[in-house]
């Protein structure tokens, strides 16, 4: 463990991803207690200040330091999307591993309906999905775990029935070993590599996905500083208050390439084969 | 090539009665009803009643699904709540403008990604191949809406160089529709002034769009292209003393291009679903901003027939690149 | 003594794995005269097939350092060459024959093109007569239809069939030296002999000098005039064929020719060599073989260098070396 990170941290890309990531990890812990004005009460008398050394990013609307919602909203879109994304994973690779080993009809049955959720574009389906379920985040989190559902199961399956080929799975089934032992005991500890090397490439996709359908007004609800949504509200100040929009947009941006750049390390780093 | 096109023709047919099963479920089992949505609030019991049985909705859920599946098989994706309008013509009619900015993006993506990826994986480790990674990383990486946003603030806001909405100014007159595409008609109408005008109009949605789409190619294309440079047989080209030029391109890149393209393809899904918030941000009139303005009013049939044109479009597309593939591929075309 | 086609002398070599240098080659010395064939025999690991990318200047740039030596190619030194002046070289005047027949062939383009591409590159030939020599050049390796073949891509083709092709290819430009590394290894027994078979005979046609690698001491036997025995790295043995088998000076190759089954005696066991391959992060001090070596006395702390024998044959070898100098 601690040998991998010093190899992550020797190039300079993915050593300057890692320290990012530490302080969002460190942002997202501990936001209640960084924050220097409250994320949710208003102060109608402060509204829509200019950045300064009062409020580093200025202010909103209704007098919110922009400043600590963005950092109030680093927990939100990180802890939903790694929420989204292992619920996901959990799911899917329970459900994908069972059915590469079962076979048969079953199988069928679970990669057709695969193939149908792939169907759609990502976005679409998280949208009719969160439009259907009814604008929340918590149906948003669900919307992109169903999204990203198809990939784990495919990736589990894959996996599941090359493993279940091999001898010493054949001759536990000969012995009559239960299907479940062998899932459990066998089959998921080699899928940790893969899924792991999934996630860690899925929770930056998770955060934009978070805070698209945030933006288009289907994700969190106000007041709740999620970063989508104070884009989607400060786009009406976009000419005269640019500062509104733009530093949370940039919020995105930095926690999503930092998650993005060490998903790509730890693919390397795990799977040789697939980056250099 | 025959088989091949049945054998995918009959999946299309099972993932577009499932697509269906799928947008059926979401608009008629999920919570959110549209009836509530219709009655507004605190309706009576008879309001709610007429609503229902004036959607159907009070006969069983399959037969409910019957009548669903008839009318998309007949192209009937519903009424719109909002206009009253088939949802079949409203879609028509934004097609046109969706698929415009859609597939200038992808050129400008394609005709950027490739190269530069190619590029990168040639001087693998240099320092342009450090640049171009990362300017691949940020474009996985931006959210769209912040993109646009950041270059409206750029090349309208601060240089005025740019429109920031629309297709064209509304002083100009739209041109008469042939193709649906603004620069297409324009320049059949032989008017350069509005040419000019409409492609001022798409150089940033198209840009914002297309990035996202050329990050992901570059990404790609780099990853097969180092593939195809460590395999033996460009080894063999070496020692055989081929031209670079020629060794990178035909022996190498069209070798990559067999993986590449199949998620080139796959990626395509980013680019419909981007198009919505493109077109959002910058008030482009296509389906995208039809379907985000119809989120807004808790327009189901109109969400739920974009959901089903665009997976439509998406297996088209995806059959169409295995097909580019098939053709490209020795192995799978004897 | 005819003209020296390939003369490497003291070379050595390292490459830089995940920071650390590794010694790969070291002291290697190697001639090959006009029509002469060269075997290069060793196991894997030992540093042949670098030797061979290092004649043509394949290696990888980035990690290979040459601490020392040279190579001259018909008098032309190759390391002190422009990449330009090497790149003449390849295809033209030095041939190239990998052991992967499966994968050393483009997939995506047809046979004939792939010979034609390389035809046209080394010739002034107008696109009729470049089509013509294909042609010739396949009839050449014995391909019975060559006019489907050149129509074919490598997929629809056996192993055998796809070596003759890498064959071709390599001979097209009639080169002064043909490299071929493991060319038969990947291959069935029946097609290995035929593979040689024809190697010998256009070499000896066009007058080619080979350098013939193998990990198999049966195949250089049956085709080689001379052989170099490499270990770790480093030349051992060196010597007219029929010298280093019948008398192997070395432990090493001593041990190499017991463990050929026709040669060692008819219910006998085959012989194995005890003990591991070096770690070649840090060579040792003295002979590279004295850890496995049943004969190692104190002198072989220090290394020995090559030491001739007779006329042609040496070894780097103290047990041996004491003998000849007395």
């Amino acid at each position: 463990m601690l040998k991998s990170i010093k190899q992550l941290v020797k190039n300079r890309f993915t050593g300057g991803a890692f320290i990012s990531l530490c302080v969002i990890a460190f942002i997202a812990i501990f936001s209640p207690l960084l924050t220097p004005y409250s994320p949710i009460d208003t102060k109608p008398e402060d509204r829509l200040l200019a950045p300064g050394h009062l409020h580093y990013f200025g202010t909103d609307e209704l007098g919110r330091d922009i400043f600590s919602r963005i950092l109030a909203g680093t927990r939100i879109s990180v802890g939903i999307a790694l929420f989204a994304i292992l619920l996901a994973a959990f799911v899917g690779t329970f459900i994908g591993s069972f059915s590469g080993f079962i076979g048969r009809w079953i199988d069928q049955v679970i990669m057709r309906s695969t193939d149908v959720l792939l169907a759609f574009p990502t976005l679409v389906l998280a949208l009719a999905l969160s439009a259907a379920l009814g604008p929340s985040i918590v149906n948003a989190a669900l919307a992109i775990a169903i999204v990203k559902l198809p990939i784990y199961m495919r990736l589990a399956r894959t996996q599941a029935l090359s493993i279940s080929q091999t001898l010493y799975v054949k001759s536990a089934r000969t012995f009559g070993v239960k299907s479940g032992w062998i899932v459990r005991r066998h089959i998921v500890p080699n899928l940790l590599t893969p899924i792991v090397i999934q996630i860690s490439l899925d929770i930056g996709d998770a955060i934009l996905l978070i805070a698209t359908l945030g933006f288009l007004g289907l994700g969190a609800q106000p007041p709740t500083p999620e970063w989508g949504a104070m884009i989607s509200t400060g786009w009406n100040y976009l000419i005269d208050q640019w500062w509104y929009p733009t530093f949370t947009g940039a919020a995105i941006f930095i926690t999503v390439m930092a998650f993005n750049i060490i998903g790509d390390g730890i693919r390397d780093l795990l799977d040789p084969k697939a980056g250099e | 090539m025959l088989r091949l096109i049945r054998a995918r023709l009959a999946m299309l047919v099972i993932v577009l009665f499932g697509v269906s099963i799928i947008t059926f479920l979401m608009a008629h089992v999920l919570p959110g009803d549209p009836t509530t949505a219709l009655a507004g609030p605190h309706p009576s019991q008879e309001t709610l009643n007429s609503i229902r049985a004036q959607f159907g909705l009070d006969k069983p859920l399959p037969a409910q699904y019957l009548s669903y599946l008839s009318d998309l098989f007949h192209g009937d994706l519903g009424t719109s709540i909002r206009s009253q309008q088939p949802v079949t013509h409203e879609m028509l009619a934004f097609f046109p403008a969706t698929l415009e900015l859609v597939l200038v993006a992808f050129i400008v993506a394609i005709a950027f990604g490739i190269p530069l990826g190619v590029l990168a994986a040639v001087k693998k480790n240099s320092f342009s191949d450090y640049i171009i990674r990362f300017f691949a990383v940020g474009g996985v990486s931006v959210p769209l809406f912040w993109g646009g946003l950041v270059m409206i603030l750029i090349f309208y806001a601060k240089l005025g160089w740019l429109p920031s909405s629309g297709r064209l100014d509304i002083e100009l007159n739209s041109p008469e529709s042939v193709t649906g595409f603004y620069t297409i008609d324009t320049l059949i109408a032989g008017d350069k002034e509005a040419f000019i005008n409409v492609l001022k109009h798409l150089v940033m949605p198209a840009l914002a769009l297309g990035y996202v789409q050329l990050a992901f190619i570059v990404r790609q294309v780099r990853s097969s292209m180092l593939d195809a440079l460590s395999q033996d047989y460009y080894l063999t080209g070496r020692a055989n003393g081929l031209g670079k030029r020629f060794l990178v391109v035909r022996y190498a890149l069209r070798n990559a291009l067999i993986p590449s393209i199949t998620i080139i393809g796959l990626s395509f899904g980013s680019l419909l679903g981007g198009a919505v918030v493109t077109e959002t941000v910058f008030d482009w009139p296509g389906m995208g901003k039809y379907v985000t303005d119809s989120i807004l009013g808790r327009d189901f049939p109109a969400i739920m027939g974009f959901t089903v044109v665009i997976a439509l479009a998406y297996v088209i597309i995806n059959l169409l690149v295995d097909l580019l593939v098939y053709s490209l591929d020795p192995q799978t075309r004897k | 003594m005819s003209e020296l086609v390939l003369d490497i002398k003291d070379l050595s070599l390292s490459f830089l794995t995940s920071g650390t240098p590794v010694s790969i080659l070291k002291s290697v010395e190697l001639q090959i005269a006009a029509g002469e064939i060269v075997g290069l025999v060793g196991e894997s690991g030992s540093g042949k097939s670098v030797t061979a990318l290092a004649i043509s200047k394949l290696l990888p740039t980035q990690i290979t350092t040459f601490s020392s030596g040279s190579i001259y190619f018909n008098g032309m030194d190759i390391l002190t060459s422009s990449e330009e002046s090497v790149a003449q070289l390849r295809g033209k005047k030095i041939g190239f024959v990998f052991q992967e027949p499966m994968t050393a062939l483009n997939p995506t383009m047809t046979i004939g093109k792939q010979l034609f591409h390389v035809i046209r590159r080394h010739s002034d030939l107008s696109k009729e007569q470049a089509q013509a020599k294909v042609r010739a050049a396949l009839e050449e390796v014995l391909i019975a239809k060559p006019e489907i073949v050149e129509n074919q891509y490598p997929f629809q083709l056996s192993g055998g069939m796809r070596q003759r092709v890498v064959i071709a290819m390599a001979m097209s430009a009639n080169p002064a030296l043909l490299i071929a590394d493991e060319p038969t290894t990947a291959l069935d027994v029946t097609v290995q002999a035929e593979i040689l078979n024809l190697i010998g005979k256009l070499a000896k046609v066009h007058g080619t000098a080979v350098l013939l690698i193998s990990h198999d001491l049966g195949v250089i036997a049956n085709t080689c005039s001379k052989v170099t025995v490499l270990y770790a790295g480093e030349v051992v043995e060196t010597g007219k064929v029929s010298d280093v088998l019948r008398t192997p000076l070395h432990p090493y190759t001593q041990a190499l020719v017991k463990s050929l089954p026709d040669i060692a005696a008819r219910g006998s066991s085959l012989e194995t060599i005890a003990g591991e391959f070096p770690d070649l992060r840090k060579r040792p001090e003295g002979c590279i073989y004295a850890p496995r070596c049943p004969k190692k006395f104190d002198k072989c702390s220090e290394s020995p260098v090559l030491m001739k024998v007779d006329n042609e044959h040496s070894v780097a070898c103290w047990a041996q070396g004491s003998r000849s100098s007395s």
